[in-house]
């Protein structure tokens, strides 16, 4: 997203914070493609789609005055809300326990703006893909289907046949080597 | 998942990796007392939750691959609907009809033969000195075949509703409609969820909690009300009255 972009996602988020419908509409249309994508990738399935689009903006209408305090940019506050709406229903259906937390990190200020946060993030995502395509082939692939599409832990040992354990040795190996490839902290 | 295979004591995990459960928390890779615990940390440890925040960052440029996909024009009219459509709320709202609101809920009950039972708890005065009041109130039907519970925050002005007993039917919703005092026209709070508790919503702007204000319940069609307008018979309805 380019930075002017941002802003203006910023600056629609703080109206919706004052309770502005105009704008949370604005912010609907601006976004609701990119948000619909991500709850189907996870979902795989229209109707549960459109619910869970529908709950993320109900919550980004309720948590928009806290978007300030959580440090993240526009555009990860937003994903990360249809992400972790989308796993929920994703886990129920699946028969497995909700998220015992809403993936927002926002229960307190952050003590400082996260460095991500101060960086362009048409970069990062550049960043990212070139990290990406440092890992291994199949972990880098692991990491899609777990972000993109909820898959789990056990549903990664299924399908490479291993161990659980020894799956999450593996991805976090692999997380490991992608922060270092991406440079912060 | 029951068929995970049982984990390798030859391949540790290192439970106190805060780096590599912070990723696994961002990705909801963790389940029951795991999750729970890495987010009990994020209220209480900044730096776990900046670790957090920095997976959250890192990966979203993960979603921004994903081709956008145009979302259905009836997410963003039920999203209004639970908003209380079509009303803007907050801003500027206009002046509501006030009056006739007996002759709608006289026609609809008599209709609907539907005799409510309401149950309020009032923990504190409606407008005490506290800086936020919860109320819950509790709508019934009189064959107890169906109940709802409302709850208020007097603060923020936030409502939530949940169907506590009996079902919505598969072809038809059931609507939650706020009616300021008597002879004042319902508004519509949005509709009760099909599966747990509906999500906070603002309540209609100048309408603060009082005395001689109801909280209704009726069934419409699928999607609401169209007009937002009551169409259907009361299910179940609630005065708030201080006590």
């Amino acid at each position: 997203m380019q930075d002017a972009r941002r802003a203006e996602v910023e600056a629609m988020i703080a109206k919706v914070a004052a309770g502005d419908r105009a704008a949370f509409d604005s912010l609907y249309n601006a976004t609701a493609d990119r948000l619909h994508a991500v709850c189907l990738s996870v979902l795989k399935d229209r109707p549960a789609a459109e619910d869970a689009l529908q709950d993320t903006y109900l919550r980004v209408w309720k948590s928009a005055g806290r978007y300030s305090a959580n440090g993240l940019s526009p555009m990860t506050w937003l994903m990360t809300i249809a992400r972790n709406q989308s796993i929920d229903r994703l886990r129920a259906r699946q028969g497995r326990p909700q998220a015992a937390w809403d993936g927002l990190t926002d229960a307190l200020p952050s003590s400082a703006p996260n460095p991500e946060t101060l960086a362009v993030e048409a970069d990062q995502r550049r960043r990212l893909t070139a990290c990406l395509d440092q890992l291994d082939a199949t972990q880098a692939q692991a990491l899609r289907r777990i972000y993109l599409e909820g898959a789990s832990y056990a549903d990664l040992a299924e399908g490479e046949a291993k161990p659980a354990s020894t799956v999450r040795s593996w991805l976090r190996r692999g997380l490991a080597k992608l922060k270092g490839c991406m440079g912060h902290d | 998942m029951t068929d995970t295979p049982p984990p390798l004591p030859s391949v540790p995990v290192d439970e106190n990796d805060d780096d590599a459960l912070a990723a696994e928390l961002a990705l909801s890779l963790l389940e029951h007392e795991d999750e729970r615990a890495a987010a009990t940390r994020l209220a209480e440890d900044v730096e776990f939750r900046s670790l957090v925040q920095g997976w959250q960052e890192r990966l979203a440029p993960l979603a921004v691959e994903l081709t956008p996909v145009l979302a259905p024009a009836r997410a963003k009219v039920r999203i209004d609907r639970a908003l209380g459509d079509p009303t803007p709320m907050r801003v500027d709202p206009p002046a509501r009809p006030r009056g006739g609101a007996v002759r709608w809920f006289g026609a609809a009950l008599a209709a609907a033969a539907v005799v409510a039972l309401a149950m309020i708890f009032l923990p504190q005065m409606w407008r005490g000195d506290a800086p936020s009041t919860t109320y819950i109130v509790t709508l019934s039907a009189e064959d107890g075949a169906l109940e709802f519970s409302a709850s208020m925050d007097s603060d923020d002005h936030m409502i939530e509703a949940q169907m506590t007993r009996g079902r919505v039917p598969d072809d038809r919703d059931y609507q939650l409609w706020w009616v300021a005092a008597e002879g004042a026209a319902p508004v519509s709070l949005g509709l009760i969820p099909r599966d747990g508790t509906m999500g906070r919503m603002p309540m209609p702007e100048g309408d603060a909690p009082a005395p001689g204000a109801h909280l209704a319940v009726t069934e419409e069609p699928l999607g609401g009300a169209p007009g937002n307008a009551v169409t259907g018979p009361v299910m179940a309805e609630a005065p708030l009255t201080s006590i």
